[in-house]
């Protein structure tokens, strides 16, 4: 039913004639604008604690004991250089904490490096896979021959074979009971 | 049902940490998100910078899905919203300067009298209010369920319905000089 709406006919036909170029997502550009955003924020944060914790301190009410000379108020310079140690603080702070992040990806970066590594094969595996596939293939060629009529010989040479070449293989078991049965 | 699987395995990957999961999410959802930003925001504006935007988003609050929708509705719902913004801001930049949105004229001369007629139709697209523009788009350009675009616009399967033939009625209106030509 939509599809004969003329007007659909049109949008549709307007849409696939509108020329659209190809978008390519940097994803770069993502992580590095998502750090941005997450360091403003942090600052932003740092920022609100400490606007509050002053405005806390200026509306404490001023209460002198009695008989106790009041204490001296503490200037705006005083406070102020008070705010200039808290940033610098916050600063290193943030420092501290994009070190941390390094290392921390370092880390991520080995335990990866590491996983790899654990999913690489063992070579005396597949060594040990190989010469299995040999005798196998040397066993089956045997098998053939017994099967063929005036290969007799020829059989029972190669059974000896694999139980000379392969002795500890389960091949070679093999290859000793068929001999056994040719022979006997 | 084998395609939520595996957005669940990506956003398993996601919440690890897994920036390949978050490339692939990309790559896989990057071309129909820069589709649908182009004609949400009227086949023309920022549609890179928007995009960007869309994927920023959606590295930023992956945390939040929780896989009660497709990662593609997610994706298309933080898309209409960010196309949204787009569309506020750009209103807001051409009020301040005083001037309306460069919009494509037909220009009869020129132009071949079969793509005046689309741009004339891409243009009373545009003009549809968001709210009848973003279900035409996501219905019958993008060709989403009905119920999937209720879930992305947050509305019911009715007020979808409703909205759609409105759109229809307001465009059969607006085009009814075009079918002329």
């Amino acid at each position: 039913m939509k599809q004969h709406d003329p007007v659909l006919d049109m949008i549709h036909k307007a849409d696939a004639a509108a020329q659209r170029r190809c978008v390519q997502v940097d994803v770069q550009q993502i992580y590095v604008r998502d750090r941005r955003v997450r360091q403003i924020q942090r600052r932003l944060g740092v920022a609100a604690i400490m606007v509050l914790v002053l405005a806390v301190i200026l509306s404490l009410p001023h209460r002198p004991k009695p008989g106790v000379l009041a204490p001296e108020t503490p200037s705006l310079a005083v406070l102020e250089a008070q705010a200039d140690m808290l940033l610098a603080r916050a600063d290193f702070l943030l420092d501290m904490e994009v070190e941390v992040q390094k290392h921390l990806d370092t880390a991520a970066r080995i335990s990866a490096l590491e996983s790899k590594m654990n999913e690489i094969k063992d070579p005396l595996d597949q060594v040990k896979a190989e010469v299995d596939k040999a005798a196998r293939a040397m066993v089956v060629c045997a098998d053939r021959f017994r099967g063929t009529p005036g290969l007799r010989r020829e059989a029972i040479a190669k059974y000896k074979r694999v139980v000379a070449l392969f002795p500890d293989n389960p091949w070679a078991d093999i290859a000793q009971k068929r001999l056994l049965a040719l022979t006997h | 049902m084998a395609k939520t699987r595996d957005d669940h395995k990506l956003v398993a990957r996601l919440h690890t940490g897994d920036k390949a999961a978050f490339e692939q999410v990309v790559a896989e959802y990057g071309e129909g998100v820069a589709g649908l930003v182009y004609r949400l925001l009227g086949w023309s504006g920022d549609v890179d910078d928007v995009t960007q935007d869309v994927f920023l988003a959606v590295y930023r609050h992956l945390h939040r899905f929780r896989g009660d929708c497709s990662l593609k509705s997610w994706i298309f719902t933080i898309a209409v919203n960010q196309c949204r913004s787009a569309r506020y801001r750009r209103m807001i930049r051409f009020k301040r300067r005083g001037t309306q949105p460069a919009r494509e004229q037909p220009c009869a001369s020129t132009l071949a009298q079969q793509e005046e007629v689309h741009q004339a139709v891409r243009r009373a697209v545009a003009r549809l209010p968001a709210r009848l523009r973003e279900p035409v788009v996501l219905v019958y350009l993008e060709g989403l369920a009905v119920a999937e675009v209720c879930r992305i616009l947050k509305i019911s399967t009715n007020a979808c319905h409703v909205r759609l033939s409105r759109a229809r009625d307001r465009l059969r209106k607006l085009l009814e000089d075009v079918s002329v030509l």
